[in-house]
């Protein structure tokens, strides 16, 4: 799933560049800029119903029953951001909301941030593990929303920041439980919001 | 985090390059402000045109009006931050854009406080649409349409009888941004798509001005003890350069048949470049002419001078060089339009009514104390309006002045004078709205006065 193709949000983000020449060309000004992709996601990539069995159990997101397990394709030229900004990134961050409504009970587990490269087909694996959060027990047949947010620390996770430093890389979460009884979860994505922010004087030489 | 190398344009050698353009900025602000900037007694009353042959530029028949003439040198305040402050350097950490533009637009200014861009800008896309944040700084005015006029003109002249003769080189710029009224809603249900228009063009070129003034023999019963005066300025012009950009934005969200966002964004713009005048082998050429009448009448409080004229009014005729550009996701192109013959009818032209009132101390019922109340309101085909009123008092060689004005902004002014013999010396404090914000910024301009 690409979800932002490189020139399609380009030229979204050109209005917004060049109302920014001027705002932003000064050593002093910095740059956040974010995006929900959500809104730019099909039904079909942001709702599904999926199994889960007895013991462990993962849910990957976002879901999508193509590529189930290439998370989701970030460009951030097509965000606007300049491609030598990326190279001082000072933050980048992803919040994300998905309401969980799981036939069983599931018990507390914990949801983990992968960042790839983006030719990768399964970005699942443990080196693109970025951040793990801790996700709360999730009661039977009711929708529960489960929240987290991740920041990329250039101390800590120096192989993800550099992939996101190239400036395209693929992007997932893996929400990990275990359940008495398997069932099946249907899964709605709320917010899937990437942030990129930049120090002063981003947009100067 | 991984921090770049400087890239290769912040080497001395660059700097040194950005310096002397500094310097030569410098040299030019010290050259053109007196010519181009309001003299710091208008600043000091808001702005405000005050009818009489200082103002025969807005009006011509104002050359014969009795009163206040002279010569007005505004000192090159503006061009001192080009060395004190140094916002205008690119290299140095204090650089600053807006404040570079704010300063470059109020040349005989020295601004207290510039538009300072923000400390922090936030840009957001999600359902509820676009949005772009400030943090600090000034706060820009991003969906308010949003123009910038600015000019430069060096007249040089002097009278030969009753008409008025002189030669003005000028520079004009004018830009407009308007984005659509949808630009604010985009990607919302209200609506998937923004649209913008952005029409600018920048001409330089001669003018050689011929005008004259006189009073109408009008029986002065008539005007109850007043008079009538009539003026005409006619100006030839040889267009040396111009260049222009119109062009016709426009961004959409796809959607799918059931509303749903497919995640595409369609683009589409579509608009001419133009350049002509010596950029093309060629010379543009015009003509311009400005009206005006006053009349002085005198009354139980003072004199009152009325004034109403037009100027800006004529043609310019130009060979210019035009390309289509037009673009959308798919596909861009640049068509060649050829050589297209371009008539600019009254562009800029535009109206103004100037009221003055005089009370001389015998009214005032101090000795040696003048007062004098202005006003002036003035539109132009381009849509601009302005509208100023203010005051000044004075007692013997000393004035003190204070105004305030809607042009592109509120404008404000307080200022003081002093005059002896020949020469005078005006000081203001003022402030006006900032280009692109919504920052009102503050400034003190210095002028000098000759032959009043």
């Amino acid at each position: 799933m690409t979800i932002l193709p490189a020139r399609p949000l380009r030229f979204l983000a050109l209005g917004t560049a060049l109302t920014l020449v001027l705002a932003g060309c000064s050593r002093h000004t910095a740059l956040r800029v974010y995006a929900d992709l959500v809104p730019f996601l099909g039904t079909a990539s942001t709702q599904a119903t999926v199994s889960y069995g007895a013991g462990t159990t993962t849910l990957d997101l976002p879901p999508d029953s193509s590529q189930p397990k290439a998370g989701a394709l970030v460009d951030l030229a097509g965000l606007g951001v300049p491609p030598d900004a990326i190279q001082n990134v000072d933050e980048l961050g992803l919040d994300l909301a998905v309401a969980v409504r799981p036939d069983s009970a599931i018990d507390a587990g914990s949801a983990t941030l992968y960042i790839a490269p983006s030719n990768e087909t399964d970005i699942f694996q443990a080196p693109y593990a970025a951040g793990q959060v801790t996700v709360p027990a999730l009661p039977a047949s009711q929708a529960s929303t489960v929240t987290g947010s991740f920041r990329l620390d250039a101390q800590q996770q120096p192989a993800a920041l550099a992939r996101v430093q190239s400036g395209s890389f693929r992007v997932g979460v893996e929400l990990q439980a275990s359940a008495t009884t398997g069932g099946q979860a249907q899964i709605d994505l709320q917010q899937l919001v990437v942030s990129v922010s930049l120090p002063p004087g981003w947009g100067l030489p | 985090m991984t921090v770049r190398a400087s890239p290769p344009l912040s080497t001395p050698r660059h700097r040194a390059a950005w310096r002397r353009g500094l310097t030569a900025l410098a040299l030019v602000l010290l050259i053109g402000t007196p010519a181009l900037a309001q003299d710091a007694r208008t600043l000091g009353m808001g702005g405000v045109v005050v009818a009489g042959p200082g103002a025969a530029g807005v009006n011509p028949a104002f050359a014969a009006v009795p009163g206040r003439g002279g010569t007005s040198l505004t000192l090159p305040l503006g061009a001192l931050s080009a060395v004190t402050r140094d916002y205008w350097d690119p290299y140095s950490a204090g650089f600053d854009a807006l404040s570079t533009l704010d300063q470059a637009s109020a040349l005989g200014l020295y601004l207290l406080d510039p538009a300072a861009s923000p400390d922090r800008v936030i840009v957001g896309v999600d359902g509820n649409g676009l949005s772009v944040t400030f943090e600090g700084g000034a706060t820009m005015r991003l969906t308010d349409p949003t123009s910038f006029d600015g000019g430069f003109e060096l007249p040089v002249g002097g009278a030969v009888g009753p008409v008025r003769i002189g030669v003005r080189p000028f520079l004009t710029l004018h830009a407009r941004f308007t984005p659509g009224a949808d630009a604010r809603q985009v990607f919302t249900s209200a609506s998937a798509s923004a649209s913008a228009k952005l029409v600018a063009d920048a001409e330089a070129g001669v003018a050689l001005d011929v005008g004259t003034a006189l009073p109408l023999p009008v029986p002065s019963a008539a005007l109850g003890g007043g008079r009538l005066f009539v003026g005409v300025r006619a100006s030839g012009v040889a267009g040396l350069a111009k260049v222009a950009a119109d062009l016709q934005g426009q961004v959409t969200a796809e959607q799918d048949s059931s509303g749903a966002y497919t995640g595409n964004v369609l683009y589409s713009y579509d608009g001419t470049l133009s350049q002509g005048g010596l950029l093309t082998g060629s010379v543009g050429y015009g003509g311009m002419a400005a009206f005006g009448i006053a009349a002085t009448v005198p009354s139980e409080i003072g004199t009152v001078t009325m004034g109403a004229g037009v100027r800006h009014l004529g043609v310019m005729i130009w060979n210019l060089q035009q390309t289509r550009v037009q673009a959308d996701q798919n596909s861009s192109s640049h068509t060649d339009l050829g050589t297209v013959r371009q008539v600019d009818w009254a562009e800029h032209a535009n109206v103004g009514v100037n009221l003055a009132v005089e009370v001389p101390s015998a009214n005032l019922g101090v000795p040696g104390m003048g007062l004098l109340v202005a006003a002036d309101g003035s539109v132009d085909l381009s849509g601009g309006f302005a509208t100023h009123a203010g005051t000044e008092l004075q007692f013997g060689p000393f004035a003190v002045r204070a105004g305030a004005g809607y042009q592109d902004g509120l404008r404000l002014g307080l200022g003081a004078g002093v005059r002896t013999g020949p020469v005078g010396l005006d000081v203001a404090l003022t402030s006006h709205r900032s280009p692109f914000t919504d920052h009102q910024a503050f400034g003190v301009a210095a002028s000098l006065a000759f032959g009043f």
